[in-house]
């Protein structure tokens, strides 16, 4: 489990508005509830250049975001991002400039990386606005726990 | 003969290209735009934003009054500050409140907040690799990491400013109607003035940067249009003025102007009655208010040769900068005067009416109009977004710059062209987001 002194920071990204979007907020929510106190839950509305902020005093980081990859909806990808770069198109549902594979080749060019930064993107269909998920919450919440729970020990 | 014909045929295919880029990035939102370009001569021009409407008139209809501002908020996440303020202008004109002077001063410091980041996220990350010739801000840090990370640090006193008055970061919610919910404490400004002074500097430095760089020759004759304030620099009170001789009161606002729709975008287009087109934003009010900053602002625009007017949109660049500057000093300024008001917010009773409101987003003037009735209920909400205003004036411009431009190759004309549409910084997600430029030479 993480120490305090190489604190933990999860970070739920997306919108609760646009269906599948919400999945990072929802995630978030649920972990606050089961995750350890010293590991400290963020949600963020948007991702962009906010992100390097967000995780600015935290070594290990993880990210979960809904991904677009043509994937079955629910599908659960994990990327080491300091072993690898994102896929360009997989994250790209941002209503603005920066979206987060951006959002984390600028911070690899500025040394601003976490020392440990994991993203688990989860696929979605409907990006479209609404609430509610196109898969089931329960399905991807339980295998998310535990790939979650396997990083940070 | 056949010769001939082959030399004909190419000579027509020069005057008649097609050039097509799907995607223009670095741009908040959506949307698209299409040059055709026939004989050598451009033919049409239109900026496509083709995001869906989202509404939010029609939210505001049977909301209770103290809503309103949270749910404008949640209009941008780049410029919340700005559809709060315009909506609690607009209701306390018909809850005739009168706010306390300390609470007006904490309105322009959370004004100041949302200048500084919205203002310093476009001259870094979306506007300045146009003029240095890098593909987006990653090429550009992977060169100039320091370049960038002070971008970055003078960002983040925006952040700080808004996360403090605001309550967070985006969608700020500490505002209400009359004030707001929770003043921070002297420590808490104090702390923030200190990691101003710091933000100050690298302000300056933004300004003599930005003013190194190349700009195309290209100057039109505008009308701008912004708000005019007798003793301030505007944010969020003035008469509505132009250069041409515009000036009238805020609830004027509809006998002069209008919103039309056209079929290429989703977006109403706004235009000035009769004379039709008008640019909005820090140009605008720079060229009309550059009176109004502090004496150290204007010598150092003297020594960057940034004196107005200004009529070439690729300077915008320095003018976003010279505001950041401002912004800075401002909030600077209503910190080290402030005194803590008695109540956080004036006690308020609903009032039947229609209020106008009108205040300065980073992209332009913003305009916001309710009708209430006698409980507080919203009947009638109307909204005006800066990058609405500044639809038409996107496209004269590329218009004029294509036409002076003609000759210049694809690639970098193409490239120039998406440049003109930041100039503006326009937020298509504010208007109704993703633009895609087609450009077609026939």
């Amino acid at each position: 489990m993480c120490e305090p002194k190489t604190n933990c920071l999860v970070i739920g990204i997306g919108n609760e508005f646009q269906s599948d979007d919400s999945i990072g907020i929802l995630m978030s929510r649920m972990l606050r509830k089961k995750l350890p106190a010293t590991i400290k839950v963020a949600e963020c509305n948007g991702g962009g250049v906010e992100l390097l902020e967000i995780w600015e005093d935290y070594n290990n980081v993880f990210i979960i975001d809904a991904a677009s990859s043509g994937k079955a909806p629910g599908t659960i990808l994990r990327f080491d991002l300091n072993k690898e770069t994102l896929p360009q198109n997989a994250f790209n549902y941002s209503s603005h400039s920066f979206s987060i594979s951006e959002t984390v080749e600028l911070a690899r060019k500025l040394n601003r990386l976490p020392t440990r930064l994991i993203i688990y993107g989860i696929e979605g269909k409907i990006f479209e606005q609404g609430t509610g998920l196109s898969y089931s919450f329960e399905s991807v919440c339980d295998a998310l726990l535990k790939n979650l729970l396997t990083d940070i020990q | 003969m056949l010769l001939q014909k082959r030399l004909e045929k190419k000579v027509n295919r020069m005057k008649n290209k097609t050039i097509k880029v799907d995607y223009l990035a670095r741009v908040e939102g959506e949307g698209s735009l299409l040059v055709k370009i026939k004989n050598d001569k451009v033919s049409e021009v239109e900026f496509k934003i083709f995001e869906p409407p989202r509404f939010f008139e029609a939210f505001l209809r049977g909301r209770h009054f103290t809503e309103v501002p949270d749910i404008t908020a949640r209009i941008c996440g780049i410029c919340p500050v700005a559809y709060q303020m315009s909506s609690i202008h607009a209701l306390e004109n018909i809850l005739q409140v009168k706010v306390d002077p300390q609470i007006r001063e904490l309105r322009r410091l959370l004004y100041c907040g949302e200048w500084i980041e919205s203002h310093v996220l476009h001259i870094y990350m979306l506007h300045a690799p146009d003029f240095l010739g890098y593909e987006d801000a990653i090429q550009l840090a992977g060169v100039s990491p320091e370049v960038v990370k002070k971008g970055l640090q003078l960002k983040k006193a925006g952040n700080d400013i808004v996360n403090l008055l605001g309550g967070r970061e985006i969608h700020p919610i500490n505002v209400r109607v009359g004030g707001f919910y929770k003043i921070p404490s002297r420590q808490e400004f104090s702390k923030l003035a200190e990691k101003l002074k710091h933000a100050q500097d690298i302000a300056i430095e933004t300004v003599k940067l930005t003013s190194t760089f190349q700009f195309p020759k290209f100057e039109q004759d505008y009308e701008f249009v912004a708000l005019k304030h007798p003793k301030e620099y505007p944010f969020n009170e003035g008469r509505l003025v132009s250069n041409k001789g515009l000036n009238i009161n805020v609830n004027e606002y509809e006998n002069y102007f209008h919103e039309e729709h056209v079929r290429h975008s989703n977006a109403l287009q706004s235009a000035k009655n009769n004379d039709g087109i008008y640019f909005v934003g820090p140009l605008a009010r720079y060229n009309l208010n550059f009176d109004k900053l502090p004496d150290s602002i204007k010598e150092l625009a003297k020594e960057v040769n940034m004196l107005p007017p200004c009529n070439n949109p690729f300077k915008s660049i320095t003018v976003r900068a010279i505001e950041t500057l401002y912004a800075c000093q401002e909030a600077l300024r209503i910190i080290e005067q402030f005194e803590m008001p008695e109540k956080p917010f004036a006690e308020i009773q609903p009032r039947e009416g229609t209020g106008y409101g009108c205040t300065e987003a980073p992209r332009g003037i913003l305009y916001h109009k309710y009708r209430m009735d006698a409980n507080g209920i919203i009947q009638e909400a109307k909204i005006v977004p800066p990058t609405s205003q500044n639809q038409k004036q996107i496209e004269n411009d590329l218009f004029s710059f294509v036409s002076k431009n003609i000759n210049l190759p694809t690639d970098e004309l193409t490239w120039k062209c998406e440049q003109t549409v930041r100039n503006y910084d326009p937020c298509i997600s504010c208007a109704t987001h993703f633009l895609k430029l087609n450009f077609v030479r026939e």
